[in-house]
C-alpha cells in the first residue's frame, strides 16, 4: 500500500457542505452518499515472474508471512545466511522476521548498508548495534565467526565507549519488561 | 492456503487508471482496515492455473 484514498461521487467540497444543509455538522443526510477507499499499490514480484497488468476484479488479500518472504526475495537466500534484520508487523496481524543476505552485508557481493531516519532518536545507531549482533551471531552458525571483526568509528562522543556497561540507576521497570 | 485468508477487495482497473506492470489499485472491502506498507498479495495469470503477484 502505498496511498490509500477515499471517494464519494460528490463533485465538490462546497456540494459536501451544502448537502450538509448548509454546514451544519449535527444535520442527519437525507441519503448516506456512497463512498469506497481504494487502495494504489505498487508491485513488488510475481512468484511465476509474470509482470502482466494485473485483470479487473482479481482477488487480493493480505500476504501471510511465506508470501511477504516471497515478495523481499528472501527465499533465495540460503538458510545459513539469513541474518535477522527486522520485523515486519501488518495491519491484520500477520508478523514476518525480515532477513539480509550474509553474503551482500559482509560480501564478496556488497558489504554495505545503509541506515537512515530522523536524528537524535538514538535510533539509527541503536540499529546499528543490533545489526552488528545479528551479523556476529549468524556468521557464527555460517562458520564464519573467526573470519570477520568488528571496527566502529565512533562519533557519539563517550556515549559508545561505555556500551558494555549496565546504565546507571538501572533500567526503568519497563524497560525490564519490554527487554 | 488462500481460502483460508479472506479477500479483502477487487483489483479496479478504469479507462484513466488502468493496472499497469509496476502498479494497480483495489477498492477495499467494507469494514476492511490496512495500513501503508502493509504487503497485499493479488491473484494474476500463469501458463499453469495461477500465479501471486505481491504488492507494497
Amino acid at each position: 500500500m502505498t496511498t490509500l484514498e477515499h471517494t464519494t461521487d460528490a463533485p465538490t467540497h462546497l456540494s459536501k457542505y451544502i448537502s450538509n444543509d448548509f454546514g451544519q455538522v449535527e444535520s442527519e443526510p437525507n441519503t448516506v452518499r456512497q463512498g469506497t477507499t481504494v487502495a494504489i499499490v505498487a508491485v513488488l514480484s510475481n512468484d511465476k515472474d509474470i509482470y502482466m497488468p494485473i485483470a479487473c476484479d482479481r482477488p487480493v488479500r493480505f500476504a501471510d508471512e511465506e508470501g511477504i518472504h516471497v515478495a523481499l526475495g528472501v527465499d533465495k537466500i540460503p538458510e545459513r545466511y539469513r541474518v535477522p534484520a527486522g520485523l515486519i508487523r501488518m495491519s491484520n496481524g500477520t508478523q514476518a522476521v525480515v532477513y539480509l543476505d550474509l553474503c551482500y552485508v559482509l560480501g564478496p557481493e556488497g558489504a554495505h548498508v545503509n541506515i537512515t531516519g530522523i536524528s537524535g532518536l538514538a535510533t539509527k545507531t541503536s540499529y546499528a548495534m543490533f545489526l552488528i549482533q545479528s551479523i556476529l551471531q549468524t556468521a557464527e552458525r555460517a562458520g564464519m565467526r573467526n573470519k570477520i571483526g568488528v571496527i566502529i568509528l565512533n562519533v557519539k562522543h563517550g556515549d559508545l565507549l561505555s556500551i558494555d556497561q549496565p546504565p546507571k540507576g538501572g533500567l526503568e521497570p519497563e524497560q525490564h519488561e519490554m527487554w | 492456503m488462500n481460502e483460508e485468508r479472506p479477500i479483502i477487495g477487487l483489483v479496479s482497473a478504469t479507462s484513466v487508471e488502468p493496472t499497469t506492470s509496476d502498479s494497480f489499485n483495489f477498492w477495499l472491502a467494507p469494514g476492511v482496515i490496512v495500513n501503508p506498507f502493509d504487503i497485499v498479495e493479488a491473484e494474476q495469470i500463469a501458463h499453469d492455473g495461477t500465479s501471486r503477484t505481491f504488492a507494497l
